[in-house]
């Protein structure tokens, strides 16, 4: 058949039916949008700090590493340089704190370079060798994106909140994306290593050193500084901090990505079902082509065409928009990774996300052609369409929905063995769970509409039983439009329940941590604990002596990398109540590990580390340390303490051995029973004198809030994914449901003609959208709950959090209130334009 | 006492800026138990005087008067109930299809505010009158069109009409079902006493008015000829 031919008829069609058209394709677009948003967000995270390493690093190769916030000695740098094979090593200093400016705060990491890093030929600091940008000796430069959101200008003083010291710093520039490409987004202050050293409380000392071998010698000089490291230092590649993060983000990219992969099914079915809207007239259609003799391939080539059109179409306005949501909706940088990582805030847009969403638009737009090309294929009667009960093209036979239940049936029982015998599959047990719900969609509908029936009669309630005639008659369309609440309920409940349970494990997790003191000091902003300072013996003293304080402990530890994980490492002091949380312990008894480790010795280890290593309770680990490596027994199996890579308890005092270190990370206090907290609080701070800016002084129950807000950040993109889902729902729903009032317009015709009246009309739409929505909200319901089961055992699995499942009848009842109200609004305006249909309109037929 | 009364009705429309008049000065009476029959070429006006009989459509001059009561005075809710008592029987059905021709036959009943199970009980009724008791519980799609038909009819009838305005009933059928739905639905209108007005171009089913109004160009001219074909037994179609 010619292209014009198929151009021409699909014109007909667009003339035709051209609200309807428009329905499906606003259907499409949303499935598609929604399922790129989410890959362009996930992929964002890792991507923005990738390119800044990328563009810092340039061509180096190899990493010498601290592990820890400390460092090492500046002098390894001159061993470094001397090794034959080093073309070039340049120091770095890299250290958390906070930018304080007039408009505001900021997590920044500070960055300490040489004008020698200009030589590794990185996009971002290729710029600051000799004759390039030049950096004060005692000011900083940063990206004017940081510098906009402190309200910090050149030559201005600002403030840096930097190892429980506050520090005044000078803006000596600020950057644009031509200076410094991709680091103008990412939270950076840059200075000179001397000046890092000074501010950072670290003289004499660097974080890292970069180093780009000689050509071919990469091999020879890992292993020549390895000998040079002998155990305290790390060797890693030159990509080790985003191996790192991902680490890190692997639990949050689990996660996501199982409600990623929920909202891409439901994408796809939105775009499915839109699609099935058309084809009760496209069967029709069809059976009017083969009715004047168009065969078999003809009709497969004007199906085919007029799908692939509309899919490329709404699929390619669904990207234009899933582009906008991913720059607005979905711009957060997730919190609980901003204190540890330099997140940017640039986008990184792969072409698997632009691929994988188009794709899947078009597979719905051409999936949802089958049913009338089955009808091309037949060999039966032509105008079969006609022949079914309802409405031409609208029948699903009883036969065909048996047939569907007992494939939803088979379904289910097979997942539930394959998910019991390994739980690991739980993930594949959601998506079984989405496809068997759609497949029983049609019998569970026909059910629930029979027994909407006898109530109606029972109970005399006449424009319901209308209301079921009516769905009834417009079988397909009624069972797409449930499908689609089932399924956004579905979605929804599963995505909002497995979070809120995860939320719930994490909290409980980062509760027992906190449980040990009334009162803790650490660095200003959301550090958590993780970013050391250094306090002198006569402030401790003086802490001790304030009215009210009972106790004074020193904890240590902080973020330490090991390999491709960024540990927490817990150091804790021997006095504390709970060494070891039996909350958190998967493996040995909590109480005889918590005596081992306050012993001394020994370790509780994450269950994510454990598994990397091959640890058992028993065994031994052994970590690189700056007084050589420390080997500690395994007391415990623990949880990922509520932080993806895992986590390491241990005690203060071989803590402080091994690192060589008295910096505390916190400092524990508690009170005495009758202190009033908020004096205390006051008095505690008065103590810490001029120290009292760089460091928050909280109370047990502030810093649990803090953490929850860090969690709710980091778990923001769940949210946002789950309101879409309702968003993009309600829309879809609103859709179907305006195309299936609009079409039956010359039927109410008959209806005002035989002097039924408007607001009658009216009350049966409303009805029969109620009763189809409900019957789909129900569904969606029940197999949301075991949806959001599997989602539990499958995140337990993947992240190493613990999330208790909790049924939440309250969320629950408040979205099914929700997504009928919303639909039923949405197709509020086109049913009361179509109750107005003159009677006349029977007549001109 | 007259049902209807059209009193020197006349409706014109302007088409592509070309007036039109669709009905001149017609007059018309139909009496309780009476089937008129308006028989006229597509585009003679039929459908207009139908429309105008059911108040849908208002004259330009003179009345239409039902009961005594003009229907140009009737607000939209007392037009409403006023088609309300009418029954309606078109060439096209709109039955509903997916439900059961008993559900087809209530669905008006059920709209009066009949409770859904009075509602069934009395178009089984109904449908039992036009022979389709066995099949009360099949869907359209398994109905023949001269069966369709009836469940129309029973539809109409169920609400106890006092007027059928029936608009090409047999148009969709052949000549030997169109017979035997025409006479089933005037020997009902004729045993229940309710008038029936039915617009045709097939003299066949004309015949089986007690009156018939040749209508050309607007003009409605009453046979003084006709003489009613005799009833056949209403036998299933």
């Amino acid at each position: 058949m010619k292209l014009r031919t198929l151009i021409y008829l699909y014109g007909w069609r667009l003339r035709a039916h051209p609200f309807q058209e428009l329905l499906a394709g606003v259907g499409i677009a949303a499935g598609v949008a929604l399922l790129f948003a989410v890959q362009v967000a996930n992929t964002s995270v890792t991507g923005s700090v990738e390119q800044l390493y990328e563009g810092i690093g340039g061509n180096v190769e190899l990493q010498l590493t601290a592990g820890d916030e400390h460092g090492f000695p500046a002098s390894v740098l001159t061993r470094v340089r001397a090794l034959d094979d080093v073309a070039v090593a340049t120091p770095i200093i890299e250290r958390r704190a906070v930018l304080v400016g007039p408009r505001g705060r900021q997590q920044v990491a500070l960055v300490g370079i040489e004008p020698s890093l200009a030589q590794l030929g990185g996009r971002v600091t290729q710029n600051f060798g000799a004759g390039g940008l030049s950096i004060p000796a005692r000011g900083v430069v940063m990206p004017t994106g940081v510098a906009g959101a402190v309200g910090a200008e050149p030559a201005d003083e600002a403030v840096l909140l930097i190892a429980g010291r506050r520090r005044a710093i000078r803006v000596g520039a600020t950057l644009d994306r031509g200076q410094i490409g991709v680091a103008a987004d990412s939270p950076l202050v840059v200075t000179p290593l001397a000046n890092a050293q000074r501010l950072s409380d670290m003289p004499g000392a660097i974080s890292s050193i970069y180093i780009a071998a000689r050509a071919g010698r990469k091999e020879a000089l890992r292993r020549q500084l390895e000998t040079l490291a002998a155990g305290r230092l790390e060797v890693g590649a030159a990509d080790a901090p985003v191996q790192r993060l991902r680490v890190a983000t692997e639990a949050n990219d689990q996660s996501t990505a199982l409600f990623s992969i929920i909202s891409a099914l439901v994408g796809v079915l939105f775009a499915f079902n839109a699609m099935l809207l058309t084809v009760p007239d496209r069967r029709r259609f069809v059976a009017e082509l083969r009715t004047q003799g168009a065969g078999t391939g003809q009709v497969v080539a004007v199906l085919g065409f007029q799908a692939a059109t509309l899919g490329v179409v709404a699929s390619l306005a669904g990207l234009a928009f899933g582009d906008l949501l991913s720059r607005t909706v979905f711009h957060s940088v997730p919190g609980y990774l901003a204190f540890t990582f330099p997140i940017g805030t640039q986008r990184v847009v792969p072409f698997s996300a632009v691929a994988i969403a188009f794709a899947s638009g078009l597979l719905a737009a051409l999936l949802a052609t089958g049913r009338p090309l089955l009808d091309a294929f037949s060999h039966g009667d032509v105008e079969a369409a006609y022949e079914e009960d309802g409405e031409p093209g609208e029948g699903i036979s009883p036969r065909a929905r048996r047939r569907l239940l007992g494939g939803a049936l088979l379904l289910l029982a097979a997942t539930a063995a394959i998910v019991t015998a390994e739980p690991s599959t739980a993930i594949f047990g959601v998506l079984a769970l989405i496809v068997a719900t759609l497949l029983a969609m049609p019998a569970i509908f026909a059910a629930c509409m029979w027994l909407v029936d006898q109530v109606a009669t029972r109970l005399n309630l006449k424009l319901l039983t209308i209301a079921v005639m009516n769905a009834r008659a417009t079988m397909t369309r009624s069972v797409a439009v449930a499908a689609i609440a089932a399924v956004a309920v579905l979605g929804n409940v599963a995505i909002d329940g497995a979070r809120h349970d995860l939320v719930r494990g994490l909290h409980a997790g980062y509760a027992d941590h906190l449980g040990t003191a009334d009162v803790w000091i650490t660095t200003a902003g959301r550090s958590l604990t993780t970013d050391s300072f250094a306090l002198d013996d006569g402030t401790l003293a003086r802490l001790a002596g304030v009215p009210g304080v009972a106790a004074v402990r020193v904890y240590q530890g902080g973020m330490f990398d090991v390999g491709s994980r960024r540990i927490w490492m817990i150091a804790r002091p021997r006095a504390d109540r709970v060494i070891v949380p039996p909350s958190q312990t998967l493996e040995g008894d909590a109480a005889a590990a918590g005596e081992e480790v306050r012993r001394g010795g020994a370790v509780a280890v994450s269950e994510a580390i454990a598994k990397d290593r091959g640890l058992d309770v028993g065994g031994r680990l052994t970590l690189p340390a700056p007084a050589g490596p420390l080997t500690l027994r395994v007391a415990a199996i623990v949880t990922n303490l509520s932080w993806g890579p895992g986590g390491l308890i241990v005690n203060a005092d071989d803590y402080r051995r091994a690192w060589r270190t008295a910096d505390p990370s916190a400092i524990e206090l508690d009170l005495d029973p009758g202190a009033r907290p908020a004096a205390t609080i006051a008095a505690i701070g008065a103590a810490l004198g001029p120290q009292a800016q760089a460091l928050d002084v909280q109370s047990t129950a502030v810093l649990e809030a803090e953490f929850r807000s860090a969690l709710r950040d980091g778990l923001t993109r769940l949210s946002q994914i789950s309101t879409l889902l309702l968003v993009a729902s309600a829309l879809a729903l609103g859709v179907a449901l305006t195309a299936s009032v609009w079409d039956r317009r010359r039927l109410l015709a008959a209806y005002k003609l035989e002097g039924v009246r408007r607001r009658q009309i009216g009350g049966m739409l409303l009805l029969e959208g109620g009763a189809v929505l409900s019957v789909g909200c129900l569904v969606g319901l029940v197999a949301g709950t075991v949806g959001h089961l599997l989602g539990d055992r499958w995140l337990e699995l993947t992240t190493g959090f613990s999330a208790p499942f909790s049924v939440q009848l309250g969320h629950m009842t408040s979205l099914v209130v929700l997504v009928l109200a919303l639909a039923l609004a949405l197709v509020s305006v086109p049913g009361f334009l179509a109750a107005r249909v003159p009677p006349r309109l029977r007549f001109q037929e | 006492m007259s049902a209807l009364e059209l009193d020197a009705v006349a409706k014109r429309y302007t088409t592509g800026g070309e007036v039109v008049c669709a009905v001149d000065g017609a007059s018309l009476t139909i009496a309780p138990g009476e089937v008129v029959a308006l028989y006229g070429p597509s585009g003679s006006g039929k459908t207009t005087l139908l429309e105008l009989a059911a108040g849908t459509q208002r004259p330009d001059h003179g009345s239409v008067r039902f009961g005594g009561v003009d229907l140009a005075t009737l607000s939209a809710g007392e037009a409403a109930r006023y088609r309300r008592s009418l029954g309606f029987v078109f060439q096209r059905f709109y039955l509903h299809p997916g439900t059961s021709a008993l559900d087809n036959a209530a669905m008006k009943l059920l709209f009066a505010g009949w409770a859904p199970r009075r509602a069934k009980q009395q178009a089984l009724t109904w449908l039992r009158r036009v022979g389709l008791e066995q099949r009360a519980g099949h869907p359209p799609s398994k109905l023949s069109m001269g069966e369709q038909q009836r469940v129309v009819i029973a539809r109409a009838l169920a609400g106890e009409p006092a007027l059928i305005l029936a608009d090409e009933p047999t148009a969709s059928l052949d000549t030997e079902r169109g017979r035997a739905i025409l006479s089933l639905l005037a020997g009902i209108c004729r045993e229940r006493r309710v008038g029936m007005l039915l617009a045709t171009h097939d003299p066949d089913a004309a015949a089986f008015a007690d009156r018939v109004c040749d209508l050309r160009d607007g003009l409605l001219t009453e046979r003084a000829d006709h003489r009613p074909a005799a009833a056949p037994a209403p036998a299933r179609t």
